[in-house]
């Protein structure tokens, strides 16, 4: 029995190393405020949601915006070279020289909460299980940068640790040719930047972005909690569901899933930004067809701080003040593999749509409206499934350490019900790193249901 | 007595070659927007036209030691030989893909071992080591003595200079800085202030 609970510890401390080693990302990174020595408000206006500084810093590739040296003169915690300067004039007879972390860049997030739910039939009410990420990010040397994430267990379930994101970054490439920005290339498993306005890791709510994770094959449901990414989650996730059936088969297949592959982005005369994409498809969960996945997103923003972080200057003191206006287009088609119903198939999934983002003064109002169609797989046939779907979300700071947040969502997908739901929340911030929300959501197609949540966040 | 008068004579004659009877300093110090940049940046008076100066009999010294070149930054007259010392237990290398230094590479080379090069061109000439490329230090090549190196302040003196009117320059490995013309009066100090920019 000893050994028994001896194998077991080692075990289980090997799988935490392992883990801990293994990863690193951005939605609120604790991290970057050790290595720039900086409040997590800097970038964020309550984490994960962030300012357009913080937009900026994302964009390059988690370094400073600017010229180059802004990077250098803001780090505090000095990196360790892993060659010198000067190797940079010896190449090509030498490694190009880079760098890494002075200190371990590891963040952690940890989420908690309570939820109290009725049916018209009778009520529930639980604390949840907690959740706790891990997240690594930052600058290996000048323009390069990477990011690690993963979810060492979720709602207290070790069996669905997952990684999430794992990618190596390019920044800036071939800058001695091409203008500041306008080329960053990154590799690996991430989030494909189709929707930034909108995304479940850097939004304030605890209810996810419909908007990002609904596909007909979910039928007439939404996904109701913190989505993260996968097919498999979504599925998991869908256990939350007020209904379940489903009419069809078909591709789970949400916006905002983590996609393995690589994706090139850019900013062009500081206030156009591009991002294609070409990735697996099918999200974490492996897809062994072999067509691959493609996506656009172009955009523009009107007047505040450009993409690149420059401008804006505001005689405010509040960093989330951004007068602006920003619109985007973004387009998604691919096939997902799906062995259900009357045969393997390759089934074909297209989003079409656009949205917008308009900050003006305390108020951030954003949305978007698209167009999709997935094929499902019936009992005898394929049917495609086209529908429609549109968010607004309306951000509102009252104080910097309490956000309202107000949203509605609809979803009309051919022959099957519309579907509504509007999302309000109060965030909190107790420290610049330690959050609570209450939040509710409406179902008008559901006027006996309500719930209440109240989620405990912190990060370190 | 007539000897040791032509001898006393002689030696008052080198005194005052050697040592000038005029001759002032300039102190001054270089200002950086990242203020560890402060630090190492070599302050010197430009080519003087028609001047000619001894080269030093002795050779300059940079060491290798616990993987670092010390000094890091280290300026020299025209014509100086500079040893490269090796006090660490491992082997190192020094090369320069510079033309002020040749493009020298000095080998591969253990403990206690010294090689040298002679620097006979103006410039700046970075040093590597190709078994440690974090290595890094600059050989900065100057046409006259009158030369200093910074402090972490960028604080730095240039003394006994003979009195005239000079152009005053700066290398720095990373910045850049305008240079100064400046007057040196027969006695006393002048005053500096260099602003580093891109």
């Amino acid at each position: 029995m000893k050994n028994v609970l001896i194998v077991g510890f080692v075990g289980f401390v090997s799988w935490f190393l392992i883990i801990m080693i293994s990863q690193h990302e951005a939605e609120a990174i604790p991290a970057f405020a050790r290595k720039y020595e900086t409040s997590c408000q800097t970038c964020h206006v309550a984490y994960p949601k962030l300012t357009p500084f913080g937009e900026a810093f994302r964009q390059n590739g988690f370094q400073w915006p600017g010229d180059i040296e802004n990077e250098e003169v803001n780090t505090k915690d000095e990196p360790v070279e892993l060659g010198a300067e000067a190797y940079k004039r010896v190449f090509p007879d030498a490694v190009w020289p880079g760098a890494i972390p002075g200190g371990i860049p590891i963040s952690f997030r940890a989420r908690s909460g309570f939820k109290w739910e009725d049916d018209g039939l009778g009520s529930i009410s639980a604390f949840e299980l907690p959740t706790l990420q891990t997240m690594m990010a930052g600058t290996l040397g000048d323009n390069v940068s990477f990011f690690v994430g993963a979810h060492l267990f979720e709602e207290g379930n070790f069996d669905r640790a997952s990684v999430d994101r794992f990618y190596l970054k390019l920044d800036n490439l071939f800058s001695g040719t091409l203008p500041d920005n306008a080329l960053y290339v990154r590799f690996g498993q991430f989030i494909p930047e189709i929707v930034p306005f909108a995304s479940n890791h850097r939004g304030l709510t605890l209810s996810s972005y419909a908007f990002n994770t609904y596909s007909p094959g979910l039928g007439d449901e939404f996904i109701a909690g913190h989505v993260h990414g996968s097919a498999e989650h979504n599925e998991a996730e869908a256990g939350e569901h007020i209904h379940e059936e489903t009419t069809a088969l078909g591709p789970q297949f949400g916006i905002e899933n983590f996609q393995l592959g690589v994706e090139a982005s850019g900013i062009i005369k500081k206030r156009f930004r591009y991002v294609l994409g070409f990735v697996n498809g099918g999200g974490i969960a492996e897809e062994n067809n072999a067509a691959k996945d493609g996506y656009f997103r172009f955009a523009y923003k009107f007047g505040g701080m450009a993409f690149d972080g420059s401008g804006g200057a505001s005689e405010s003191n509040s960093n989330w003040i951004d007068n602006s206006f920003a619109l985007g287009i973004f387009g998604y088609r691919g096939f997902a593999f799906n062995e259900g119903g009357f045969g393997p198939r390759d089934l074909k999934i297209e989003r079409l749509g656009m949205d917008f983002s308009w900050f003006l003064g305390d108020l951030n109002l954003y949305g978007g409206f698209m167009r999709g169609g997935d094929e499902l797989l019936g009992q005898t046939e394929v049917q495609t499934v086209d529908f429609n779907m549109f968010f607004a979300e309306a951000n509102y700071v009252i104080y910097p350490w309490m956000i309202g947040v107000l949203r509605y969502e609809q979803a009309d997908p051919e022959g099957m019900n519309t579907i509504y739901r509007i999302v309000p929340n109060l965030t909190l911030l107790y420290r610049a790193n330690i959050k609570f929300g209450l939040e509710t959501r409406i179902d008008p197609n559901d006027p006996d249901f309500s719930v209440f949540l109240l989620g405990v966040d912190f990060a370190y | 007595m007539r000897f040791s008068s032509i001898m006393t004579s002689i030696l008052l004659f080198c005194f005052f070659l050697t040592t000038p009877i005029f001759a002032g300093d300039i102190v001054g110090k270089v200002n950086a927007k990242l203020t560890k940049y402060q630090k190492d940046v070599v302050v010197y008076i430009d080519k003087i036209p028609g001047a000619k100066f001894e080269v030093p009999s002795e050779p300059a010294v940079m060491d290798q030691k616990n993987l670092t070149f010390i000094p890091r930054v280290l300026p020299v007259l025209v014509g100086t030989q500079v040893d490269f010392l090796n006090s660490d237990n491992v082997l190192h290398n020094v090369f320069s893909p510079d033309k002020a230094a040749d493009k020298v590479n000095l080998g591969t080379y253990p403990k206690d071992e010294v090689r040298s090069k002679v620097f006979d061109k103006p410039g700046a000439a970075v040093l590597l080591c190709n078994v440690h490329p974090e290595m890094e230090a600059y050989i900065v090549i100057v046409e006259t003595p009158y030369f200093s190196v910074t402090d972490e302040a960028g604080d730095f003196v240039i003394k006994d200079i003979p009195p005239g009117t000079y152009t005053l320059q700066l290398w720095s490995e990373k910045y850049r800085a305008k240079p100064h013309d400046i007057n040196v009066p027969p006695s006393g100090t002048t005053e500096v202030e260099f602003e580093l920019t891109k």
